[in-house]
Parts: C-alpha cells; structure tokens; sequence
C-alpha cells in the first residue's frame, strides 16, 4: 500500500460506526448509565463545584479534569504513592478515593504548599537536599512528608516505633522517617537525599 | 568557573512545586482517552476478536484491532530486523498473532478515561493458545549466536589468543556459571504519548522518551512519513532506564487511533502493561573460566554468555563485553548467544551488559582469589591492564589504579576481618568487599544552538533530554562557563526536535551531558564573536 | 470500572436497605474495593458510601474498647487505649499497608479485604475458585509461595493478608454486625471461614449485613503482647508469616495465661487455643516456646514452594513470644 493510500484509508475511516446493542448479558455494558452525582471539594483553598461519574478518582479529578498536574499517577493502584495528597490534613492515595467520595473536604496537593512566591519548607529542603532525579514521585514524596511531620508532632506511632504503649511523640531518626516514608516509592534511587530532606525539615541533625 | 562547583537544580522548582509538565500532562484541545488492550496468552493467535459491546459503552469514539487497523505502508520496518540496532520490531495490529504476553492487541479511543477503560475490559478475545516457553535453562542447547549484531563496535563473539590451549596449560583454574535474573525498569512515569495530527501527513507526539529524535525517525518510516513532519517534544520524563530509548508499540498506536478518531489521542500504558512490550533487561546465564598462574597473573580468560531474546526480533544483553577490556589477559574469548522464547523484546536497561557481566566477572575473580589465598584487590592489580588487551591500543587516560588506591585508602581495605563471618551488624552478618565498576563514555555528534538576547540573557536550545540526569543544569553551567555569564543568566531548553537538527542519538544515563557539553562550548564561541560585536556597535542585538 | 451509581447512606438503617440489592456493596475507604473495581474482579452496579455513618468512634466499653467500624486504621492504631491495653493491635495496625492506605482504610473494610493471590486478583487468569466457583486453583501448581500451610483445602490455598485481624483474633474480639433481622454478634475466630469447597466465601457476613463495630473484651494483660511480621521487605508488603501473642505472668514469671494467632498462614486468622494452654504453667524459654509451636503448626500441610513457612512459623512462634515476654 502506497503512503498516500495508507493514510487516506486512515482519514476515511473515520469513526468507527456503533454496532447495534448485542442481547445483554451480565456484563453488557453500562445501557442507562448511572446518574452523575454532585459534590463540592476544596481544593487548595479554591471551592470546586462538580458533577461527576462516580468513578472519576481525585487523581484523575485533579489531573484531568481541574489541569492540577502536579499530582503523578505512578502506579493507579496504591502502591507507589506519586499520588499523594491531603485530605483534610490527612495523607491519602488519591488514585484509590472516588472524588465524589471526599465531598466537603480540604484537600492540599503540592500546588497548594507555597505561599505565593515561598516555598514550603519542605518543598525548599527537597530542593537543597537535592531530593530527586527524574522529579515524578517528587510532590507525592513532598506531600507525604508535610504529612508525616503533622501526623509526628501529633504523637502518631510507626512499625519503627520501639515502645507504642509510651505516649509521648516519637522521636525522628532516620529508621523512623524511613518506616513513615515506606508509602512513597521512588525508582531513581533519591531515598538517601529524601530521608535528608525530611530531616532537615524536621529540624534535626543526622542521627 | 561554574561546572564543577555545586548548583541546586535549575529545574528543582517546576519538580518541588509540580509545575514540570510530563508526557500525559502537556494541555492540548479536544484531547480524547486512549486505552490499550493486551494479550492474555504468550503465544498463539487470536481467533475471535469481538468488540461490540466495548463499543457499545458511552462515550468510546472506536476500537482498533487487527481486524480494523490500517495497513502499514509496504516496507515499513515492523516485521522486518527494524533498520538501527535500538529499533525494536513493533506489534501495531497487522496481524492475529500474539508474540508474548502483555502484546498490544487493541486500542479503545473514548471521551473520558474511565469509559476507555471500561471499554478495555469489555473487549471479548478467544485464543488459539499454543504452548508457551519463557525458559532459559531447560533450552541453552538451542542458544544461537544473534544474526544481526547490537552496536557496532560490540559484536557477539570475539577470540584473542588462544584460550583453549591456556586453561588447559594453567596452574589454576576457576570455572563457574552465574546467573542473573529478568530486571524490569518500572520508572516511576509509565510509558505515555499524545499524538496530535495537523493535516493528513504531520504528527506532534508529546512521548516519554529518551530520543526524540529516534523516536521521530522510527515514527516518521513506520507512517510513511517525512522526519521533518514529526515533531516530537519530551521536556520532562518521569525516569526511564533505559525502557523509554527505543520507540514502542504504543507510540504508533496513539498516533493511529488519533488518525482513526481526527483528534489527540493521549494513550498511557496502565502499570501492570509495562511489563512485557516496553523492554526489560533479559536473565543471563554466564559460563565464565579464568586461567591463571600461581601468583595470580592472568592467562586465560573465557567469558560465555547466553541470554534470552523474543522470538521476532533479536537483542543481545552484552554481559561479555566487560571481560574484553577489564583485564590483562593474553588470551581473551568471549561469546553471546540467545535463546528465542515467547517473550517480549529485551532492551537497554541501566548498563546494559555492565551490570549482569561485571557482577559475574569481578565475582569470578574474587573466588579466584579465594582459591589462590590472595587479596582480591592485589589480584585486580596483578592484572591491570596498562593497555587495551585485545586491540593493544593505549588508553587514551585510565586512573583505575590511582581508584583502587584511595578506595582501600579510605574504607581501610588492609584493615578489613580476613576471617569470614566476622563482623555483626546487630543480628545481620556484615561482610567486606570490591570490585571493579566501569560505564563506557560514548561521544556523538550534536549541535546546540544560542542565543544571547539584549537583557544579557543567553538562551541555549537542544534537542536533549533530562530523565533525570541533570541535563538542564549541567548544562546551564557548561553554557555559563563558555560565555562567562552567571548560570542564573542563562535559560537551556531540551526536548524538543525543532531545537536542532543533527542526526539523532539516544540518551541514557549520563550519556548526553557529555555530548551535549561539545555542542554548547562550539554554539557559546560563535555567541561570544557575536556579543563582542554588538558591544562595539551600541543599539545592535 | 464498571459504571455504578454511588450514594452515601445517612443512617444504618437506609444502608441496610439499600443492601438488599445483591448489586450494592459498602464503600469504607476503598483502598482494596476500589482496587478489586479497577482489576474487574469486583463489579458491583451501586456503591453505598458508609463513611459518614456515626460509626468512628473508639470509646471503652464494659471494661474494654469499643471500635466503630468506619474508624480509620490509623486512627486505631494511634489511640492512647489501644496502645497501652491492647499494645498488640496497634503493632498490627502500623505493620500494614502504608501511610496513606491506614489513613484511608475501616476497621470494617480491614476485616473484609480479599486475599491477593494473584490468580484471583487478575481475571486474566482463568482458574480461581474464589473468583469464579468450579475452575479451578492455578495456584495449587503454579506459584504459591505465599500461600497457605493450614486450613487449606485443593479447591483453594489463599490467606487472608489482614495483620489487625490476627491481632483481633488474639484479642477474642466480637464483630458487631447490623442486618434486616437486628443485630448480631460474631466472635472474630467465626467471622472469617475456611475454604473447604466454597472458596467463594471469605466471611459469615451475610450480603445484606453491615459491621458496626469490632468489640475487645477487658484484657488486663493486654500490654504484654506483641505483633510480629516477618516479610521480604522491611516495610510495606504483605506477611509470608505473621504472630500475635500475649502473655500473662504472675508474680514469679510463670505464664499465667498465652493469646497466639498466627498471619500469613491460612484462609483466616489462625488462633491456637491448644498452643496457649501448652504454655500455661511455664517459664518463659526455648521449652515453652517449642512446646507452644509444635502445638500451632500441627496439621500444617506443607506445599512445593512454601515449605519454608513451617519452620520459619515455629521461630518467628519463638521470637514473638520471647519478646512479649521480656516486655516491661
């Protein structure tokens, strides 16, 4: 097939006509789809009001639909947390929240960290400890964290943590920061910088 | 002076505050949701292929299969030995055959993502499934030499002196098999493009790659298409390892459903599809035999590797390629072969060869120096290679000595527990090592291009990538120092194959810093000519 | 996905009548129903959010703790209560997951997570009881490695990959259930089944039945207990065997009384009662430890790839209790 032949029976093909409605079975697909539903999200400090498919996740909510890139989909199965975010101050994998799900909440992505032209401190330790390559699993890394020092402060205890029964606030060595980051994968091998970069935002000298 | 002195990325800010635009994240129009659908079986044909119901879901635009997809022009290279040797045959739904599982057999095009890939999982496939085989070891009778060679300058089996003969002759010998397994790149951005048409006959892909340039090649003779028509643009890549070097199947996809439906197509693979047609590092099984006098000296040194490769399209792991420079050595035999298995096609993975060949290699010295009850590092030493031991050129610089000195200096190597099981690290037992770690430096042609703008800025533009290697700061400060500006005056742009149009090359890790490098310092001696002018004639730019 | 409609019950009672439709499941946090919905292997045509339900609450109760159901993990785990009188759930609770999936996941949702082996969590693969009843295990020949070693049958050899539920097991916690026909209460060891040939089945929930709360009776030697997790990582993946134990010592050190459940080993957790009494009576030590492990791992039934988890049971049975017992 000539060039010109090839791409003309691109052209003309067009979109492919529907096929008629097979006799349903159990798996037909959706006929009446299901009505959208309506919700109302916060979202770094901005008040979005929505009509979705219940299916849309916050990830693909913010990245898709709200041009909010900076939260990554690595894996789309909770696995990998480039798609962390807060939630009302919690840390959550947004690829496995249903948007509709998180009506009225406050959710922070890493869009929403600097104040205008000042970085975040943790965003600013990332960036002096040199705590990324490639850059992909960095905001969920940064956000994960902003969340990990919280959730610190608050007393909140790990798998690294010796004694859980001690109710005073853990405190931050690199075991610990390491066990409370084990959520955020990265594959350029950054780990070593990120766990600085915690640290330092941390307010602590190496331990 | 800017290179070598420490910078803080120049790209750290887009990456912390998520302002760096990814494949999948460039705005365009009208943009419509491609999904890709994948074998179930690793061999045999598809012999129904029904998609009526996928069609059927709201908001889906088409469904592609072998049945439907437009033919490819006559000659293009998908089922032919592709014509460069990082192009790797494509499956882009020509025929009914599945190769390996996890093989592009379907692409659904829809408004939104979520009824693409509710369209996806209602595509119907019955298989004519055949026995399958992915295993190395019960078949290395069947392991052949490759037909075509990788790189040119690596072919699959070299001999120098005679081999056979020395490790009959030697004193000691040292003869075992190593084995490494299949090692996937998984970078943290799965495989991804956009794939925009203007017109019938040019193409924009945003596409996660590491060679733009490659990628338009391969895109531009699979379509039938002029280079020059292909635009591909890649500012920001989520890691790559090697797995996003040659252009794959789903790169073309996007392009032909985007052609099928008149609009953008964005097409990501989901996680559990980048196993299998997007490239991983083969296992290796490696027979390796050293010949050596008692004092440790090397007389013979055979490294056989035998490794796997698809069973339409060949790429050699080239794990032997280390033992034919690492060591002195008068005799020198090394080999590839590859065993066909119902795989997809292996690929470039972080040192291809380097990483599985010197594992095994510097583990077969160190049990060498077990059996000779000599220090690992003196028997690395006995055998340094003063100057290349098959082509007996000199080096051009080789510090490797002056490494292993301060290495033993400052982890205090003549300190180290001789006896085994020694040392504890809390209840894990620690253990001391080395070995000898190289990467090859390869150089190319290139170009950059600059611009000095009359507020002092100096743009420099090239077609490069940063999967994270730190192209764009590096160089910003090589583009700096070559016009004695401060590197915060300077703006270095990449990605993008309108900012130059040399002959391609492929970026891995590390590689195009170096090139690059070249190509700024020549671009940065025309500006300064330039600057110097406009200095002398005020209101000029 | 599937389309689905969603809505958010606003009491028990509207929950519960919307589950009359066998197409409606419980949304809690979604981190393994939503997961399930993105493989296929969950393909429900409603979802019933029930995280807004007044069901979060952790407060004692009869001398023990009271843990609604669509309380987070994390919140669980970080409770002052939990940690200092039931020290071992909230061992369990931190050695799951990650951060965000406790921050995200019920207490209910926990309980009803389903096995990832992963011939049932891809449809790709053909044969699996579980998913489909009658085609098969392709697990039994293919890759089981961390597959179950008791309780397992030749129509199914999954675990269930909960660690707070073999905490629970431990603790002889009470599942508090709501259904059309009132309130039950299903005693945790009851609440999830063997395989035996309805593999299909993982619990004794009926599908119109919601969890309202998980119940732990007083247990003064709950701070003697510990939660141990042997895997392939040191953090974030699923348990090739797990331990809760609990120990009571009376004033000489004899043990008193012993809680035992093993993870990573069965269809559900796996409390051994007559583990426990061959421990009453004795002194902390290698004897008691071995004693208690024979005793747990009888009946064990070996396969082809996950042999190892039977002896590396009986240690981790050793070091989990040596452990608890030197707990101040």
């Amino acid at each position: 097939m000539s060039r010109r032949g090839f791409l003309g029976s691109m052209v003309a093909g067009g979109v492919v006509a529907t096929w008629p409605a097979d006799a349903q079975s159990a798996d037909a697909a959706s006929s009446g789809a299901p009505p959208p539903v309506r919700t109302a999200l916060t979202i770094n400090g901005h008040r979005h009001e929505l009509t979705l498919d219940p299916r849309v996740t916050l990830l693909d909510l913010l990245r898709e639909h709200l041009g909010l890139t900076g939260t990554k989909k690595g894996c789309d199965h909770g696995q990998c947390g480039a798609c962390t975010v807060l939630a009302d101050g919690r840390r959550i994998n947004a690829c496995l929240s249903l948007a509709v799900a998180h009506d009225g909440e406050q959710i922070v992505t890493v869009e929403g960290l600097a104040r205008g032209e000042t970085l975040h401190p943790v965003q600013a330790a990332f960036l002096e400890q040199d705590a990324f390559q490639c850059g992909y699993c960095t905001p969920g890394q940064i956000c994960s964290a902003v969340a990990l020092l919280d959730e610190v402060r608050a007393g909140a205890v790990s798998a690294a943590t010796a004694d859980v029964s001690r109710l005073a606030p853990a405190a931050l060595s690199d075991e610990e920061i390491r066990e409370r980051m084990s959520g955020n994968l990265c594959r350029c091998g950054a780990y070593p910088n990120i766990v600085a970069a915690v640290r330092a935002a941390g307010g602590r000298r190496a331990a | 002076m800017s290179v070598g002195q420490p910078l803080d990325r120049v790209d750290g800010r887009a990456k912390v505050t998520g302002g760096a635009r990814y494949t999948t994240e460039h705005p365009l129009t009208n943009v419509a949701h491609g999904a890709l659908v994948t074998s179930a079986i690793a061999r045999g044909r598809i012999a129904s292929i029904d998609t009526r119901a996928a069609e059927s879901v709201r908001d889906v635009l088409a469904v592609l299969t072998h049945v439907n997809a437009p033919r490819l022009p006559a000659g293009s290279p998908s089922g032919d030995h592709p014509q460069r040797p990082s192009d790797r045959v494509l499956q882009l739904l020509q025929d009914d055959v599945v190769r390996y599982a996890n093989q592009p057999i379907a692409v659904v095009v829809a408004e939104t993502l979520e009824a693409a890939h509710e369209a996806a999982a209602l595509v119907r496939v019955a298989y004519a499934a055949d026995e399958h085989d992915v295993r190395l070891e019960p078949r290395l009778a069947e392991a052949r030499s490759p037909k075509h060679a990788g790189r040119p300058d690596q072919p699959p089996e070299t001999a120098h002196g005679d081999v056979d003969a020395a490790l009959a002759a030697a004193e000691v010998k040292l003869e075992q098999v190593y084995r490494t397994p299949f090692e996937t790149h998984v970078p943290m951005e799965p495989h991804a493009t956009i794939a925009a048409w203007e017109g019938p006959a040019r193409l924009t892909l945003y596409d996660a790659t590491q060679g733009i340039f490659g990628c338009r090649q391969r895109v531009a003779d699979l379509l039938g298409l002029k280079p020059d028509d292909v635009h591909v643009v890649s500012p920001y890549l989520g890691g790559g390892f090697g797995s996003k070097g040659p252009t794959w199947s789903h790169v073309v996809l996007a392009a032909m459903a985007a052609r099928r439906v008149n609009r953008p197509v964005k097409l990501a693979l989901r996680r559990p599809q980048t196993f299998g047609p997007v490239g991983f590092r083969s296992r290796t099984r490696q027979a390796i035999a050293l010949g050596a006098r008692r004092d440790g000296t090397l007389t013979a040194v055979r490294h056989d590797t035998i490794a796997q490769t698809s069973s339409f399209d060949e790429f050699m792991e080239p794990a032997s390629v280390p033992a034919r420079m690492l060591y002195a050595s008068p005799s020198i035999a090394t080999s590839h072969k590859l065993v066909r298995s119902d795989i997809g096609t292996p690929s470039y993975m972080r040192a291809p060869g380097w990483a599985p060949g010197s594992y095994a290699l510097e583990c077969a010295l160190d049990e060498l120096a077990g059996a000779l009850d000599m220090d690992p590092l003196a028997l690395r030493l006995k055998n340094y290679a003063e100057q290349d031991p098959e082509k007996h050129r000199p080096w051009s610089s080789k510090t490797l000595r002056e490494c292993y000195r301060v290495g033993a200096e400052r982890f205090g190597w003549n300190r180290r527990p001789r006896a085994p099981r020694a040392q504890r690290d809390g209840r894990a037992l620690v253990g001391w090592g080395m070995a000898t770690s190289v990467y090859p430096t390869h150089r190319s042609k290139a170009a950059a291009r600059a611009r000095l703008t009359a507020d002092g800025t100096l743009h420099v533009d090239s077609g490069s990538q940063d999967l994270g290697t730190g192209t764009y700061t590096v160089m910003t400060q090589v583009a700096a120092d070559a016009l004695g500006v401060p590197p915060a005056r300077v703006v270095f742009r990449l990605g993008d194959t309108t900012f130059r149009r040399l002959a391609d090359r492929r970026q891995r890790r590390l590689r195009g810093p170096r090139r690059r490098h070249g190509a700024a310092r020549e671009a940065h001696r025309g500006g300064r000519r330039r600057r110097a002018l406009a200095a002398a004639r005020p209101g000029r730019q | 996905m599937r389309a689905f409609a969603y809505t958010r019950a606003t009491d028990v009672g509207a929950a519960l009548a919307a589950a009359r439709d066998p197409d409606v499941k419980f949304l809690g946090g979604g981190t393994n129903l939503l997961d399930l919905m993105k493989m296929g292997v969950e393909r429900p045509g409603h979802l019933v959010d029930v995280t807004r339900l007044p069901l979060a609450a952790i407060e004692q109760r009869e001398g023990g703790l009271r843990l609604g159901a669509t309380a987070r993990n994390s919140d669980v785990a970080n409770h002052p209560l939990v940690r200092q009188r039931y020290r071992v759930l909230s061992e369990a609770l931190v050695a799951g997951a990650s951060p965000q999936l406790r921050n995200m996941a019920t207490m209910g949702g926990n309980l009803m997570q389903r096995t990832r082996c992963a011939y049932f969590y891809d449809p790709t693969f053909a044969e699996c009881n579980k998913r489909v009843p009658g085609s098969g295990c392709a697990a039994l020949q293919g890759h089981h490695r961390m597959h179950a070693i008791l309780g397992a049958s030749e129509a199914c050899i999954a675990t269930h990959p909960s660690d707070a539920a073999v905490a629970l097991a431990a603790l002889d916690a009470v599942v508090r259930v709501a259904g059309p026909g009132g309130e039950r209460a299903i005693p945790i060891v009851d609440f999830h089944r063997l395989p035996g040939d309805t593999p299909q089945l993982d619990t004794n929930l009926r599908g119109d039945e919601l969890i309202t709360a998980i119940d732990l009776p007083a247990l003064p030697f709950g701070r003697r207990s510990h939660y141990l997790k042997v895997r392939d990582r040191n953090s974030y993946a699923f348990a090739l065997v797990s331990v809760a134990a609990a120990l009571d010592l009376d004033g000489q050190g004899v043990i008193r009384q012993a809680r035992l459940a093993l993870g990573g080993v069965a269809h559900k957790p796996w409390r051994v009662v007559e583990a426990e009494q061959r421990l009453v009576g004795q002194r902390p030590g290698d004897g008691a430890w071995r004693a208690a492990a024979e005793a747990a791992l009888a009946g064990a039934r070996p396969r082809r790839d996950n042999a190892f988890k039977v002896e590396l049971a009986r240690r981790s049975i050793a070091r989990a209790l040596a452990t608890t017992a030197a707990l101040t």
